[in-house]
């Protein structure tokens, strides 16, 4: 299959990669690229692990050619935190137990990043909805809505100081 | 392709194409474009204005990034069986445009949908636009019962002039099934018995038969409601 040429910028850095045409965007990420954080799980966008930003939108990376990233901007999980400091959300997902082994925590911490861009006071209803399309084995849910209110309570003061 | 299935030699990018995205009037019609994706469809002014149950529907396939990324013209090409956009479609007034060199045809939307997984788009076409007639809000409701990722039963019920109703049965068969009934509320026993159903792991044939009377009778009684609070 052909290579095709992309530039795009992941995590703010400008990236210059020749990929094939069938390379899915999870598959660029972790293999081409090195940033392992963003997982793979289900392949059919149900589980939620795979989870970047395109461009600021949620996208199944499992689902995704990497091609469709050309002349675009990803953020995966490992360009969340600050050099020096973690994201109000990490801190959260932290304070509230909503971690346990791990694996769908990434996707989580980045669909919370877009729900709070787009819907800034969600209701513990809406946060429920949103995550319709995550997945978790460990936690059962109650943490990770709590520490996702608590980041958009975060955000909300960090904005007003 | 990601299994290594299918090896095709080179993709084509639709995406990208100019104003196939768009949302516009087309005289008294609302036009979508056909790589609109379910998010600004969802959102958009003009359909919530003229369709607004296209608007509401579109709000609730999938998840967030199905919505995100996923079109409305993807979805129709796709034909899956259990999709609530194909539903409501075939309860309104839609029509889809393909074109290819040859030019343009129009086809209503009960024509393209042809079974599961399957239309009546030929390999040499694409979807560009779906086309729909003003329906406002309290003249179709649409409602499903979901356990899954996908509806097991959806039922879109639309007021048409005359008092007669349009009951569209989706998810439950391989394509929508649309009936025209009386409205009087006693035709749901012939409904759910004349209706093709595809058991599988989310129910058997009688369940599902017995969930898609239950779910028409709960449209009706939305319906009837929003009747008497005018």
């Amino acid at each position: 299959m052909k290579l095709v040429e992309i530039v795009t910028a992941i995590n703010g850095r400008t990236v210059e990669r020749s990929v094939p045409a069938r390379m899915t965007l999870v598959e660029f990420l972790r293999n081409e690229i090195g940033l392992t954080g963003t997982k793979v799980s289900c392949e059919l966008q149900v589980c939620g692990v795979c989870t970047v930003l395109v461009d600021g939108e949620p996208v199944s990376s499992c689902a995704y050619l990497a091609v469709d990233v050309d002349g675009r901007s990803v953020l995966t999980v490992e360009g969340v935190a600050s050099r020096d400091n973690l994201h109000p959300v990490q801190q959260a997902f932290i304070s509230h137990f909503a971690i346990q082994c791990g694996y769908c925590t990434p996707g989580f911490v980045m669909m919370t990043l877009a729900l709070l861009e787009d819907n800034k006071n969600p209701t513990r209803s809406e946060v429920e909805t949103f995550f319709d399309g995550n997945i978790c084995r460990c936690t059962g849910y109650i943490p990770i809505i709590d520490a996702v209110l608590d980041a958009a309570e975060r955000l909300i003061s960090d904005r007003m100081h | 392709m990601r299994s290594g299935l299918l090896r095709p030699n080179s993709l084509i990018d639709l995406k990208r194409i100019p104003g196939m995205a768009s949302i516009q009037r087309d005289g008294n019609r609302l036009s979508v474009g056909a790589l609109a994706t379910l998010k600004t469809v969802a959102r958009n002014p003009l359909v919530r204005e003229l369709v607004p149950s296209l608007a509401e529907v579109t709000a609730k396939v999938g998840n967030p990034r199905v919505r995100a990324t996923g079109t409305i013209g993807g979805n129709l090409c796709f034909a899956e069986p259990k999709s609530d956009i194909t539903t409501l479609l075939v309860a309104l007034d839609s029509d889809v445009v393909l074109m290819s060199r040859n030019g343009e045809r129009v086809l209503p939307i009960n024509q393209f949908l042809v079974g599961p997984y399957e239309t009546a788009r030929e390999d040499d076409e694409i979807m560009t636009r779906i086309n729909i007639s003003p329906v406002s809000a309290g003249l179709v409701f649409y409602e499903r019962f979901k356990t899954m990722e996908r509806p097991t039963v959806g039922v879109a019920v639309r007021v048409l002039s005359g008092g007669r109703v349009r009951v569209v049965v989706g998810a439950v068969g391989g394509t929508p099934q649309s009936f025209e009934v009386s409205g009087s509320g006693t035709e749901h026993h012939e409904i759910v018995s004349t209706i093709d159903v595809i058991p599988d792991l989310t129910g058997s044939e009688g369940y599902k038969r017995h969930l898609t009377e239950v779910t028409i009778l709960r449209v009706f009684q939305t319906l009837k409601a929003h009747r008497e609070t005018g």
